[in-house]
């Protein structure tokens, strides 16, 4: 659960290391970015993302022949692994959608006297709202392993070959998705480096000046701005 | 200047209109204020919680309870049983 310390940690300064020399070359300011530069970014990276899933499903394309066919070589476990980890993340946001989420519990059905309510009525609240919110998330995980364990005997119920054409839908679902994380975090990066503590002096002058960094650094400033960032849900809670 | 207590940060350093505000503290400010205008409504036409983050399913609802043009929602019913009036 997230709290308001988290929310107002919206900045760090961290220290650029050179990766071959091991020294510090400069101290950078990284932010969490505002909602304007954030829709820019996530629009970009579905540009980017659009792009890849265009060229992977194109079996004429070196996309198709490189990263979706590699699937024929893989094992029949493998190839049923492959679809389930693929649907698994489209699982969670459906289980968070269809499982009901328990009401807050309210004092009148604690206390008859809900307007004086008493220490012990209070934790006796705190208790029943983390217990509610313990089954909620015991309820979200057994509809994912049920959902899965369907899946997996669908998936064992098909023959060779329409097993191979599913895996091969699910690598141009997956690896899309890949591409869409890795443009936002880089235009996260981009956006959200700044040279000055107020964070108003932009870091790099353009996109490809940060694509162009070693990959250390660019995993150090990503990670840093990770660390900054809280989940949507973790926002809501 | 409002500086955070435990980060030593400056809270307003920087921020100068809403556009700089960090994105998640937008949403976390929005979606309180959903929740509080939610809140508002009668006991009986509030969303359960589940509805709170389901926008579409929580539009469907909203004008559910609101529909007074449809003929079930629109007329007045009184239920009197008849027999008893003499």
């Amino acid at each position: 659960m997230a709290s308001l310390i988290d929310l107002l940690l919206y900045k760090k300064e961290i220290e650029i290391i050179n990766p071959i020399t091991n020294k510090p070359i400069k101290k950078v300011w990284v932010r969490v970015l505002g909602d304007f530069e954030l829709n820019k970014a996530y629009k970009a990276s579905r540009v980017a993302s659009a792009i890849k899933r265009a060229a992977l499903r194109d079996t004429e394309s070196d996309e198709y022949k490189d990263e979706v066919l590699g699937v024929v070589d893989l094992n029949y476990e493998e190839q049923i692994d492959l679809v389930k980890t693929s649907r698994t993340s489209n699982l969670i946001t459906e289980a968070q959608s269809v499982v009901v989420r328990p009401n807050l519990p309210e004092l009148p059905e604690i206390t008859s006297n809900p307007d004086a309510p008493t220490l012990e009525n209070l934790e006796e609240l705190d208790k029943q709202e983390s217990s509610d919110e313990e089954k909620y998330k015991k309820n979200i995980q057994e509809y994912i392993d049920v959902k899965l364990l369907e899946i997996d005997a669908e998936l064992r119920s098909l023959p060779q070959d329409k097993l191979i054409e599913v895996a091969k839908y699910e690598v141009s679902n997956v690896l899309p998705f890949a591409t869409f994380i890795e443009e936002l975090n880089t235009y996260k990066a981009f956006y959200g480096t700044f040279q000055d503590k107020a964070c108003k002096l932009p870091e790099f002058e353009d996109i490809n000046e940060y694509r162009n960094l070693p990959k250390a650094i660019k995993d150090k400033i990503i990670e840093a701005i990770s660390s900054l960032e809280l989940s949507g849900e973790e926002v809501k809670n | 200047m409002a500086i955070n207590k435990y980060t030593r940060i400056p809270i307003a350093e920087g921020i100068d209109s809403a556009m700089d505000l960090p994105h998640t503290l937008t949403q976390a400010i929005l979606y309180r204020l959903k929740i509080n205008s939610l809140n508002e409504l009668p006991k009986d036409k509030k969303p359960s919680r589940n509805l709170w983050d389901k926008p579409y399913e929580l539009d469907e609802y909203l004008d559910e309870i609101w529909d007074t043009k449809s003929e079930k929602k629109g007329k007045t019913y009184v239920d009197i049983d008849l027999e008893e009036v003499e």
